[in-house]
């Protein structure tokens, strides 16, 4: 209950701090002390938590200082992404602003200056929100994730990465290193779009659409959405739909019908259930629509 | 259990032993008295405490102390030198402080969008400050300061050159 | 004799130029000391343990565990009150501490000081409650039914008013036209950006001194006397740099200085209590939910010829200020129009729900959101342009209130709505927006309404200002009066009227802020009046030093008192211009001579009265008015709404300065436009369920429309230089405005604020105009 909950100056939880330089550092201590810490990756989520007392951690790590963490590179084919790099970077990125639109739409629409100039993309996905705004376009590029233990590493498509809100595939002793973004091929159309109350809310429903057409017949559909589920997810049914035929409006129109039926959203503060079904038949009908028209300048310009 | 930290504020080094569950405000307000900045909702959405570290705009009341050992901060006791700067000079003549509880963090915004960006444009101002609540002027001649802000840092900035010319 | 020299004296030097604001550098460079920036040795900080259930009696409130906490040196309960356990605010309702009962959510029932802040937050949760939890009473309309529980007197209404005129039923039947509907708005929370706030000092001989956020020093003494037992002469209340009001630190800060001053006087150490944003949000008051059911009849042509309104607001636990509030808004229902039959029946109606209390506009914005979409669906009906309507109807010089008070002077409201269509280009949008088609629709909507300055006959013994003005042998002068600068530029607009008095320049004149131990009691910082009635006490004393220094400077430049002109820190002889003397010199020469510079200023409000039978009288001595035009862009799939610019015109009399007063009218209309759009305080159960900044949404600056101010400024003769007030009106019309821009935009109108997407969008479908 929120009533005496205090919000301070000074955390009321008392814990010790951990600051390592190198990811192998960061192990270690993860190893050791496994579920009783917390990841300190921006800040903006999980300090808020502790002042609420949402949780207690015993001990924090934070990653912002491993240099190894921070990087944005441009691999023939594919973006990696260090897990510690923020929002901030990923938006004044000329890598992504070229090779991935899409992510500088969604990177600049969350929060603020401020948050996007504390907030890191790692942290932005271990955060789980169900209404991340980076999620729903890492997902639409097929994106997978390294995470990194004493034991070794592993690469998780990002399908598989969530589990609920605020819950990951990602074990005690595993720190997220790295984000790996595949570029779409060649004359892919993509858009994000998002619904919120205003400009630094949190969306009440988000998408993004990336789709690759022969003539007019879809050849890539891929559709993604936020805040409509427990987690950010990609929308298998309703891309069927358009894969492999014309892209017409009655097709449309279909898509954004199985669309309202495959996402299961909730109703909480910020809306109601059969309101974010309602706009969400919007948003993937626009955010469609926006994609194409980019597949056809692209045409154009290219 | 407090660390010693070492830091910049506003040019001065500070040796400070903090807790590492304190955060960056309390010992900005607290221990150093630089109350300029501005507890106004402490979970980040009024923006009120930004402060810059290392040159970038930062929410004070969601940043640990500890972790600007080493760093720089400017808060806006740190802005003014001997003189107003434009911002604050702009922010007097566009009528854009009223109730002045917003307008720290304002002129932080202000002096990080224009070491950015000399000629920002309308669009550009409201997308920066739109994490910085203010209640009483709505906004207009907060907008209204930061464009005269750039305005007159270009000209100054003419002035030098063609004075070095 | 002055009067002479007034009329001699045509030109304005210092009123009516945009100047500076007095207290703004400060502001900028980051000095300026708001009450959580000060420091008293030994000081301790407070906290305040609350209710969890809305309705509860208390067994046992148990604060041994919690003064055992080291670092704790006091932990408090109803019983520690030295002085009576009651804030005094119109009825003494309320307790400072809960002792039996617990009546809402987050009421305070014992108090915390501690060595640090840290300490008495976990002081706070070792302070066991025993409660035995009582059915709430959470709906207005619940609480009048007979099987409700009663919580509040014997039928749980803390008070209503009747306003009766004419014959409303003849009126109906006469009508052609009669519109019927029922409204709803709801909370609106101030967000002020700093957060309540108060520091208690105990001074030698039992004296205390209060620094604080704060609007009504007077009423923050009166409240801080009560509960500590100390007499009113050895409380001094200190206004500090005030982060915002809005009628938020209107009578809240008398409780919150309780509680500090309690703390203080048991602990005998200088006290902080800085309220955090969600104790704020939760246990301060907000503007009230209002339900409204309006019959509006009308002839063919337009005129109004019956007006019935029944407004019923939902006050909260305790009486607090809905009673003037309620007041305020039953005199305002009938909106700024002619109108013969009227009847108004008002209630405040008591629930276990926070107590709401002032809010700019003061029960009007409710009111006024009806009778403005009431004036919209009447044109429609009629096939009138809404602008014309209202024209038609319009109060003028020597109309008839809805009280039956005749307006004698000073009432621009026409020109404001012909301004504003003009400025608007009203007549070429409300056109071309009609003809748009698409998902993007636009819409514009006006709102006119009128506001009566000060507190009227229900606060007529409060109404009333002093001030005190010293003149020292450099030239310089110092102000102080007793109202409060809480952003809105009071203290830069009592110094330009002090300049202009005295005709000294801007720059010598210091405006200092409010002392309750130095100005007598001047009425609260509320209501629009910070310009005129303490204007008027300026006036007054610079008056009397002007008297006294004239008579030295006529000796000196060899004339009469009446040839003389004090100018921008000159005297010269009117007829021999540029051969005068500096004012300082005269003051010099004064002072040589042991003339008394200082001088006390003083100012009663005008007449003013009500019949509560009837509602009729003349319930303010002036009025305001305003008119606004906002014009918006529907996204028709989504409900979203763009507002695209609000063109707003005054008349809040002659301007002293243009700057603050558009500054007040531009931040007036982004809190009216979020009342419009997005503010929703959620409650369930007597439970708020989003009080924080990250889902109570306020405007940012993305959402700043375009705003365009002008003013028309119909003098008022009783005002300084003939100014009314502004504060208000500023919010008052806009929300009313937006709705009727949206439906204009749509084709359907929304009957409720926040009129959110959702709304919007729901309304949209069910209408069933774009499937």
């Amino acid at each position: 209950m929120y009533i005496n909950r205090v919000n301070t100056k000074i955390l009321p939880v008392e814990f010790k701090y951990f600051a390592p330089k190198t990811v192998s550092e960061a192990a270690s201590i993860l190893n050791r002390y496994g579920e009783e810490v917390r990841i300190l990756a921006g800040g903006t989520d999980l300090l808020v938590k502790v002042k609420q007392r949402l949780i207690e951690p015993k001990y924090i790590l934070n990653v912002k200082g491993i240099e190894e963490l921070r990087f944005i590179e441009d691999r023939s084919g594919e973006i990696g992404v260090g897990a510690a790099t923020k929002l901030s970077e990923l938006v004044g990125s000329e890598i992504i602003k070229e090779k991935l639109p899409v992510l500088h739409e969604a990177a600049e629409a969350v929060g603020s200056v401020q948050i996007r100039n504390m907030g890191t993309i790692g942290g932005n996905l271990c955060n789980a929100s169900p209404a991340s705004d980076l999620a729903p376009p890492l997902l639409v590029l097929n994106t997978s994730v390294k995470a990194y233990s004493s034991s070794g590493e592993r690469v998780i498509p990002l399908e598989k990465f969530f589990l609920g809100p605020g819950e990951t595939v990602l074990k005690p002793d595993e720190l997220l290193v790295e984000i790996k973004i595949p570029c779409p091929p060649e004359g892919t159309g993509m858009s994000f779009l998002k619904v919120a109350r205003t400009s630094m809310d949190l969306a009440k429903a988000n998408v993004a659409v990336a789709i690759k057409l022969d003539g007019n017949t879809v050849k890539l559909c891929r559709i993604a959405m936020g805040s409509v589920a427990p987690t950010p997810i990609r929308l298998f049914q309703t891309e069927k739909i358009l894969l492999g035929s014309e892209f017409t409006d009655g097709k449309i129109e279909r898509a954004v019908q199985t669309a309202s039926e495959e996402i299961k959203p909730i109703t909480d503060i910020r809306s109601t259930a059969e309101y974010r079904r309602e706009v969400s038949k919007v948003l993937v009908r626009r955010a469609l629509k926006k994609a194409y028209e980019r597949v056809k300048e692209g045409e154009i310009n290219g | 259990m407090g660390e010693i930290i070492e830091f910049t504020v506003n040019g001065l080094k500070r040796r400070i032993e903090v807790e590492p569950n304190e955060l960056l405000i309390n010992v900005i307000r607290g221990k150093l008295g630089l109350t300029g900045t501005k507890y106004g909702c402490g979970i980040g959405e009024c923006g009120s405490c930004t402060v810059l570290i290392d040159g970038e705009p930062a929410l004070s009341c969601l940043t640990l102390a500890i972790e600007v050992d080493g760093r720089e901060i400017v808060t806006i006791e740190g802005i003014a030198e001997n003189e107003l700067n434009h911002i604050q000079e702009a922010f007097l003549d566009q009528g854009a402080v009223q109730c002045g509880f917003c307008t720290p963090g304002m002129i932080i915004m202000a002096k990080y969008l224009l070491n950015k960006k000399r000629n920002p444009t309308e669009k550009e101002i409201k997308e920066h400050i739109k994490g910085n609540l203010c209640r009483c002027t709505g906004y207009i001649n907060i907008i209204k300061a930061i464009k005269e802000a750039a305005e007159k840092m270009q000209n100054s900035n003419v002035k030098a050159i063609s004075k070095e010319l | 004799m002055e009067k002479e020299i007034v009329t001699l004296k045509e030109k304005l030097n210092v009123v009516g130029k945009p100047k500076r604001r007095v207290d703004a550098k400060e502001k900028v460079i980051g000095k300026a000391l708001y009450v959580d920036d000060l420091r008293f040795p030994g000081m301790l900080y407070g906290k305040v343990k609350r209710s969890i259930y809305p309705r509860a009696r208390i067994r046992v409130i148990d604060t041994s565990k919690a003064k055992a906490l080291k670092g704790v040196v006091a932990v408090l309960t109803a019983k520690d009150i030295p002085g009576k356990n009651m804030v005094p605010i119109i009825v003494e309702d309320m307790p400072l501490l809960a002792e039996r009962e617990v009546r809402y959510i987050g009421e305070a029932l014992a108090l915390v000081a501690a060595s640090s802040k840290r300490t008495a937050e976990e002081a706070l949760k070792l302070i066991k409650v025993d409660y035995e939890p009582l059915t709430p009473v959470t709906s207005p309309i619940d609480a009048l039914k007979n099987t409700s529980p009663k919580i509040y007197g014997e039928n749980n209404i803390v008070i209503s008013y009747k306003l009766r005129k004419g014959d409303v039923e003849s009126g109906f039947r006469e009508a052609d036209v009669i519109i019927e509907r029922e409204y709803r708005t709801g909370y609106q929370e101030h967000v002020y950006l700093e957060p309540q706030g108060i520091i208690a000092v105990p001074g030698p001989n039992g004296s205390m001194v209060i620094y604080g956020s704060l609007q009504c020093p007077h009423y923050v003494q009166k409240a801080v006397s009560y509960v500590t037992g100390i007499g009113m002469n050895k409380v001094r209340v200190v206004q500090v740099e005030t982060g915002g009001g809005f009628g938020g630190k209107e009578d809240v800060p008398s409780w919150v200085a309780g509680y500090t001053a309690v703390l203080a006087y048991r602990t005998n150490k200088p006290v902080k209590l800085i309220y955090d944003r969600e104790e704020d949000i939760l246990s301060t008051s907000k503007r009230h939910p209002a339900i409204i059911k309006y019959r509006t009849g009308a002839k063919k042509t337009g005129e109004l010829t019956a007006v019935e309104v029944k407004y019923i607001l939902d006050a909260g636990a305790y009486a607090t200020l809905s009673i003037p509030v309620l007041w305020r808004g039953t005199v305002h229902a009938v909106g700024p129009y002619k109108c013969p039959n009227i009847k108004v029946d008002s209630l405040a109606v008591a629930t276990n729900k926070v107590p709401c209390g002032a809010f700019r506009g003061f029960g009007t914005p409710q009111v006024i959101f009806a009778h403005e979409s009431q004036m919209d669906l009447l044109a429609e009906e009629i096939g009138m342009d809404p602008i014309d309507l209202r024209l038609k109807n319009a109060l003028e010089e020597g109309d008839q209130t809805a009280t039956g008070q005749v307006l004698r002077e000073s009432v621009g409201l026409k020109e404001t709505i012909r301004r504003a269509a003009e400025l608007s280009n009203w007549h070429r949008k409300r056109r071309e927006y009609s003809l748009l088609k698409g998902v993007k629709r636009r819409g514009i909507g006006i709102s006119t309404v009128f506001y009566g300055v000060s507190l009227g006959a229900a606060g007529k013994h409060l109404d009333k200002a002093a001030s005190l003005v010293h003149v020292f042998p450099d030239g310089s002068v110092v102000v102080f009066q007793s109202l409060t600068e809480i952003g809105q530029g009071q203290r830069t607009v009592i110094a330009q009227i002090a300049s202009e008095s005295l005709g000294v320049k801007f720059e010598d004149v210091y405006v200092q802020q409010a002392d309750t131990s130095i100005v007598p009691d001047s009425g609260p910082t509320v209501a629009s009046r910070g310009t005129l009635m303490p204007g008027m006490a300026v006036i007054d004393a610079c008056k009397r030093i002007k008297k006294r220094l004239a008579a030295v400077a006529a000796e000196m430049l060899n004339t009469t008192p009446e040839n003389l002109v004090f100018e921008n820190g000159e005297v010269y002889n009117v007829y021999k211009p540029g051969k005068g003397m500096l004012f300082k010199e005269v003051v010099k020469e004064a002072y040589n001579r042991r003339v008394n510079l200082g001088a006390e200023g003083w100012f009663e409000a005008p007449f003013t009265s009500f019949n509560p039978e009837t509602g009729q009288g003349e319930p303010y001595f002036v009025y305001s008015y305003a008119t606004h035009i906002a014009e918006v862009e529907v996204d028709v799939e989504t409900g979203k709404v763009d507002v695209l610019k609000v063109t707003a015109v005054h008349d809040s009399g002659k301007i002293i300065n243009p700057a603050t007063a558009s500054g007040q009218v531009e931040g007036g209309i982004l809190q009216g436009l979020g009342y419009a759009l997005m503010e929703e305080l959620q409650e369930k159960d007597g439970y708020i369920l989003n009080p924080n900044l990250t889902d109570y949404l306020i405007p940012t600056s993305m959402d700043a429309p375009e705003i365009e101010v002008s003013f028309v400024e119909a003098r008022y003769s009783k005002g300084p230089f003939g100014a009314k007030g502004i504060g208000e009106p500023s919010i008052m019309p806009t929300a009313a405005a937006i709705l009727n821009a949206v439906s204009h935009a749509i084709g359907v109108r929304v009957f409720s604020l926040p009129a959110t997407p959702e709304k919007i969008y729901w309304t949209i479908k069910g209408s069933g105009r774009y499937t």
